[in-house]
């Protein structure tokens, strides 16, 4: 779990969810943010700005960067936090979330991950959210792991269990002797 | 009464048959993971289930051919 939760905030992290630069009608990232992330084996980089789903390699390495407008020698306090969105009644849980004082205003580095197949296949809407003063900046991004089907056990599993169910509701509806 | 499926195991294997298919739907990328479809089908699956049972066994009931 923990592994997912990584990958998911890696993934808001390429994604944009943290950053965002000037939107476009039609982005799902607004505010004055920006970021970006390019997953070396997948070969692809992801824009922020124009990205509102990406499927990614269920392993890989992100080389991301991301920065906030402001003076660069200004220490501010600073928050915000990536969520995932399950379904009613879970709703949203937070996977990640930062509060202190800081004088960065810019930030580069390389995160790998390694998501077991349970997590692929399907879609995870992660929204994002990062507030200092002067600028508010959110997004979201719907995160899809390459695989999946067949190749997820618990999809496998999920199929054994349908079919079972399926025969109790047929012997339920079996007149009683 | 005792021409009646069972209610009981009708409601339960329909709930579950419900969460297990919202779950098929999730897991072969039919539908996202915040989809409210993985909520209402276990609670439509026992509906169902208990309805099915109560109106048990469907179809026409079997006829004995007339004597004589």
């Amino acid at each position: 779990m923990q592994r997912l939760l990584r990958v998911v905030v890696a993934a808001a992290l390429a994604g944009g969810t943290l950053v965002l630069g000037t939107s476009p009608a039609g982005a799902s990232l607004k505010g004055p943010c920006e970021a970006s992330g390019t997953f070396k084996s997948g070969g692809f980089t992801v824009d922020p700005t124009s990205t509102d789903k990406v499927e990614i390699p269920a392993k890989d390495d992100i080389a991301w960067t991301g920065s906030v407008p402001g003076k660069k020698s200004d220490e501010r306090p600073i928050s915000g936090s990536v969520e995932v969105a399950f379904p009613p009644p879970i709703g949203k849980i937070t996977v990640g979330s930062w509060s202190s004082d800081s004088s960065t205003y810019e930030n580069a580095d390389t995160y790998s991950y390694d998501v077991p197949s349970v997590v692929a296949g399907f879609d995870i809407p992660v929204t994002g959210n990062h507030h200092e003063p002067g600028v508010i900046c959110s997004g979201k991004v719907v995160v899809r792991v390459k695989g999946g089907g067949f190749g997820n056990p618990l999809a496998l599993a999920s199929l054994a269990f349908t079919i079972i169910s399926l025969v109790g509701v047929s012997l339920a509806i079996r007149v009683k002797p | 009464m005792n021409k009646r499926g069972r209610p009981v195991l009708g409601a339960v294997s329909g709930f579950f048959l419900g969460l297990f298919l919202g779950l098929d739907l999730l897991f072969f990328g039919v539908i996202p993971l915040d989809s409210i479809v993985i909520t209402i089908l276990p609670l439509l699956g026992l509906v169902a289930g208990l309805v099915l049972a109560f109106v048990a066994p469907l179809g026409r009931p079997k006829t004995s051919p007339p004597s004589g």
